[in-house]
């Protein structure tokens, strides 16, 4: 029997759920015995764009995709990917919902390369020349750059088969992923592969896993404004920790750091509008209405930092 | 003193790189991030000119401003994964 064939593209992403694959460490070593690696741009393998497109379509059984889509490029590279691709996996929660990446739709394109390329202190541009789709040098070399879009997840662009979230994806829940994969031991079509439990059941600092009951914020503090105390409950202390409805399959490990948890592996099973319900699963934590406009302030710039969360300023 | 920009107009001239074959090398592999080597070959085969470009805009400069302080570090590290 043929060794199951594996793909994975980097669209608009940086990189690091490249190198979360990497560490899988000696777990990596089995799992790659066990798959053919056909492409894995530009970050691993030395495989061009026109390879890709010279395979057969569905020619490859598991496709990777991590970053959001960008630009032409991207979305030209991913609708290649799902072509060729039996099953095609939004990879990294960039890939899956936006990611950090995604906050660049909160500007518009002209804004973002206007600071970028001539408005920041130093900056040397009095030209202001600005990167063009096409252009010739000298008056005969012809080069082209992919058109600018708003970022998007997989989804919006082509069919996804499953979501793996995390910035990047821890690598314990990557190596269960893909024996999940290779065993075919898979959840239906269109859902995340999890182990579907939030950051706080996983998570030793949360009072109730201690036997102890769980008590409310009397306070709303920000990280910069003091420390959490050693093995309490960070929320319980008032800063604010998306725990509660974060997928935690990373093991709580920013929470076990002393840093709040800020939602990067993906809404828990069920959750659609993922910063309405951490708004609403935090501000049951508090003690006192007028917290509430403490909370609400800090809120704006805090779920920001969730591509989800900006479909509430958007839509 | 002459600017060297003025070697990028947006107009083609249709004499210009008559003859010429195009060698475009994407993506550039094994780092992060997208780039791109665009190589033009004059008549008789041999390297004329080549390109190296960037293809990819990521915007984080905008973005930063306003952001909570203690929320930029873990931010700007996915500037680059690697």
């Amino acid at each position: 029997m043929s060794k199951p064939k594996l793909a994975y593209y980097l669209a608009g992403g940086c990189g690091g759920c490249d190198i979360a694959v990497v560490d899988l460490a000696e777990a990596l070593v089995d799992v790659a015995l066990q798959l053919d690696i056909v492409f894995w741009a530009p970050t691993v393998l030395d495989a061009k764009y026109k390879d890709l497109e010279a395979m057969p379509d569905g020619s490859i059984d598991v496709g990777l995709v991590s970053g959001n889509v960008r630009n032409s490029e991207h979305e030209h590279i991913v609708k290649v990917m799902r072509q060729k691709c039996k099953v095609l996996i939004a990879f990294g929660i960039c890939a899956a919902c936006g990611g950090i990446k995604g906050l660049v739709n909160l500007h518009t394109t002209e804004q973002l390369l206007d600071k970028a390329y001539i408005n920041t202190f130093s900056t040397d541009n009095p030209e202001k020349v600005l990167p063009q789709t096409t252009v010739v040098v000298d008056g005969k070399y012809e080069l082209t750059l992919p058109t600018l879009m708003d970022a998007r997840p997989l989804d919006q662009v082509v069919k996804v088969d499953y979501y793996i979230g995390g910035c990047p994806p821890y690598h314990e829940h990557i190596g269960k992923a893909f024996m999940a994969l290779l065993s075919g031991q898979l959840p239906p079509s269109g859902s995340w592969i999890t182990m579907g439990k939030a950051v706080c059941e996983v998570c030793d600092r949360n009072p109730v896993l201690q036997g102890k009951s769980k008590k409310f914020a009397t306070t709303v503090k920000r990280t910069i404004e003091g420390t959490p105390t050693e093995g309490a409950c960070i929320l319980e202390e008032g800063y604010l920790c998306l725990g509660p409805v974060t997928q935690g399959d990373c093991g709580a490990k920013c929470p076990s750091a002393n840093v709040p948890c800020r939602g990067c592996g993906g809404p828990i099973p069920g959750v659609k509008d993922f910063g309405l319900r951490a708004i609403s699963a935090i501000a049951v934590c508090l003690t006192m209405k007028s917290l509430l406009n403490r909370f609400l302030i800090q809120c704006i710039c805090f779920i920001d930092m969730h591509y989800q969360a900006l479909f509430l300023v958007k839509e | 003193m002459k600017n060297g920009l003025d070697r990028y107009n947006k107009k083609n001239n249709p004499e210009g790189g008559k003859g010429m074959k195009k060698i475009e090398i994407n993506p550039m592999t094994r780092l992060e991030g997208h780039g791109k080597i665009t190589i033009f070959l004059d008549e008789q085969g041999n390297v004329e000119n080549a390109f190296m470009q960037v293809v990819e805009f990521m915007g984080y400069e905008k973005f930063l401003i306003g952001m909570p302080i203690e929320e930029v570090p873990r931010t700007v590290t996915t500037i680059c994964g690697v």
